[in-house]
């Protein structure tokens, strides 16, 4: 490989940086607004030194609505994981010993469901919702977030399991395992890297996904990026509470990004590198 | 009691190709059978259809006097090793080796006795709480073979378990597991690609072509009594050296020059008289003479104890390379002008590869 040259090294880094800013400034100013007093989150020139309140975050914990959309994220972000994963995995199982073009061409149709717009599912879900009489509940959305997450775990672990070498679930054969057990014992141990990684991606699709959350729940199921739409009252907007709301969903997201960033990585760019 | 047998055996995949067609192989009960030939001639699928790892298309396998074909692999009461080693990376050398044993529902206690027994015959004992990626390319073979002995089966399937080794380690190695084999008296079947593997390891050896099988005998008969040239050529380091030859006039000629052979030979010649044949000399039963065919040396390859002497020599027009082995005090230098002497260990092909014989 050529070394790069020290300019080119030095604009890389400088993008690099100024797109660092430009992605957490907005998170910044929403971290900051969610400290001031309605007052200074009004103030012109905006005030970068101001004296901090909380005042905003015991509102929004104080409010027993927005207690509830926590519940209610957690409960279909939780669920349409381990929903997801307990179709992805199989199916991905099975994919693996898919060869040629009935392998390519079911994972194009994967694919496919995965990338038409939300939009379009959305009419046809709401009417056979109404039927059903799935407005409104949890596992009515859960089961529209598994349109968007098993393909996407399923993606994800193809190539994982993929690179896992044919001897390994050959010599698990003649040692006695069944399909089950090599499943089990030996694959998913070596794909869980995979696993946690795509788990958390899911995850954090469900717990910001809005558009289905908004028009398939009323007034029970209000998951929190509906809540914090609901802050825009009739009485005006409540921007403290509008920013220290959204702190609180940016926040789960990154923690576990940190987390497993290890694995995030190892699972994003699973299909360059052999296990 | 463990005799594979293979009657009548074809394996043709579903894209319509042919690997392996008409097999008849015994394997004995005990014996190291090595199977051999150059890559694509069906060996590994051989041992894939023992295993059961793939099916069988036609024919029947027996395995200890049953009736194999349709069994699962683990019914089959044997162990395969891998070229690969396919050790298992998120567990230990102890759980690796113990799989097998955890699948059979063996209880705990008797899983670790086995595995420490097994650790001690392959001297593995500090290595079982490693992981396959923290040992050397020799450690991990000798846990895939660790893997294999501690069922008991009555079979081993080894897949060029040492085509993953350094040549040293291999040849080390090599040995140690002809030793084991014998210890525990296990039914063997080996492939490689090595014929000096092959040569040196098995009680008999199989060489295979194109899936066909060739010649199945002991090491010393493959070398001194091939069946045809391609089992003569692909058996032996430097290779047999071919030279053209016809049958004239109740004569062995070979460039010009008359060759002896014994009455029984030139009794078989006399039928393929006028056709072109093909003469098969190793290279340690060529001599540098005063008399015999002329040739000039193009190279010489000095190896201690022997010396390999290449010379090139005119067939009716064409230059044709010979391959000697001679003593290593010999003088000969590359540009010398030598005479090179044909007697001993002459074999004779017809037209078709097939070895004439000499009643030897």
């Amino acid at each position: 490989m050529k070394t790069r040259s020290t300019k080119v090294t030095l604009g890389l880094y400088t993008f690099g940086i100024v797109w660092g800013f430009v992605i957490v400034a907005p998170v910044f100013w929403l971290a900051l607004l969610s400290l001031k007093t309605p007052l200074d989150a009004f103030a012109v020139p905006p005030k970068l030194f101001f004296e901090p309140t909380l005042d905003a975050y015991f509102a929004v914990f104080g409010d027993s609505k927005f207690l509830a959309a926590i519940a209610n994220s957690f409960i279909i972000s939780v669920g349409s994981v381990v929903l997801s994963l307990l179709i992805a995995i199989p199916a991905a199982y099975g994919l693996r010993n898919m060869r040629g073009p009935l392998r390519y061409n079911s994972m194009l149709a994967i694919l496919l469901i995965r990338m038409v717009p939300g939009m379009v599912y959305l009419l046809p879900f709401f009417v056979l919702y109404k039927y059903l009489n799935l407005l409104d509940t949890h596992i009515g959305l859960i089961i529209v977030h598994l349109i968007f997450n098993v393909p996407l775990i399923i993606w994800m672990l193809a190539p994982i399991w993929a690179s896992i070498p044919k001897d390994l679930s050959e010599a698990s054969r003649i040692d006695g395992a069944t399909p089950l057990q090599i499943l089990l014992l030996v694959d998913l141990p070596l794909v869980k890297g995979g696993i946690l990684a795509s788990s958390i991606l899911a995850f954090i699709f469900s717990w910001n996904e809005f558009l289905f959350a908004l028009i398939l729940t009323r007034r029970t199921v209000v998951t929190l990026p509906v809540a914090i739409v609901n802050f825009l009252a009739y009485e005006g907007t409540e921007w403290g509470k509008i920013s220290a709301a959204s702190m609180f969903i940016i926040v789960p997201a990154m923690v576990f990004g940190f987390l497993v960033r290890r694995y995030m990585i190892a699972g994003l760019s699973s299909g360059a590198i052999k296990g | 009691m463990a005799e594979i047998v293979l009657s009548n055996v074809g394996k043709v995949y579903p894209n319509g190709q042919s690997a392996v067609t008409d097999l008849n192989l015994t394997i004995r009960d005990k014996e190291f059978l090595v199977l051999v030939g150059p890559s694509g001639c069906g060996k590994s699928t051989i041992l894939r259809m023992i295993a059961g790892l793939e099916d069988i298309s036609s024919g029947t396998l027996t395995i200890g006097g049953r009736v194999a074909n349709d069994l699962e692999p683990k019914d089959r009461d044997l162990a395969m090793v891998f070229q690969s080693y396919a050790l298992y990376p998120h567990m230990t050398v102890a759980e690796n080796i113990g799989f097998p044993l955890r699948l059979a529902k063996v209880d705990k206690g008797e899983i670790d006795r086995a595995v420490r027994e097994a650790a001690r015959i392959l001297e593995l004992g500090p290595y079982l709480d490693r992981r396959p990626a923290q040992l050397s390319g020799g450690q991990r073979q000798r846990v895939a073979m660790g893997r294999a002995i501690v069922r008991k089966t009555s079979v081993y399937l080894l897949d060029e378990p040492l085509s993953n080794l350094d040549a040293k380690l291999r040849d080390q190695t090599r040995s140690e597991m002809v030793d084991l084999q014998m210890r525990l008296g296990v039914t063997t079947v080996y492939v490689t690609h090595d014929q000096v593997e092959a040569m040196t390891m098995g009680h008999r050896v199989a060489v295979m072509k194109d899936g066909f099988l060739q010649q199945v005998a002991e090491p010393k008969v493959l070398y001194n009594k091939p069946v045809n040239a391609f089992v003569a050529a692909f058996i032996g380091t430097p290779a047999m050296n071919f030279l053209d030859a016809e049958f004239v006039d109740d004569q062995l000629v070979v460039a010009g020059k008359p060759v002896t052979v014994t009455d029984q030979a030139r009794a078989n010649l006399r039928t393929h008289t006028g056709t072109s044949l093909t003469l098969g000399v190793r290279p340690e039963h060529l001599a540098l003479s005063d008399s015999g065919i002329g040739a000039e040396v193009s190279g010489v390859e000095w190896l201690g104890s022997d010396a390999i002497v290449r010379v090139r020599y005119s067939d009716r027009g064409a230059q044709k390379t010979l391959v000697l082995r001679c003593d290593g005090e010999t003088g000969v230098k590359r540009g010398d002008i030598v005479h090179v002497h044909l007697g001993r260990g002459i074999h004779v092909f017809d037209e078709a590869g097939r070895r004439i014989e000499d009643g030897t």
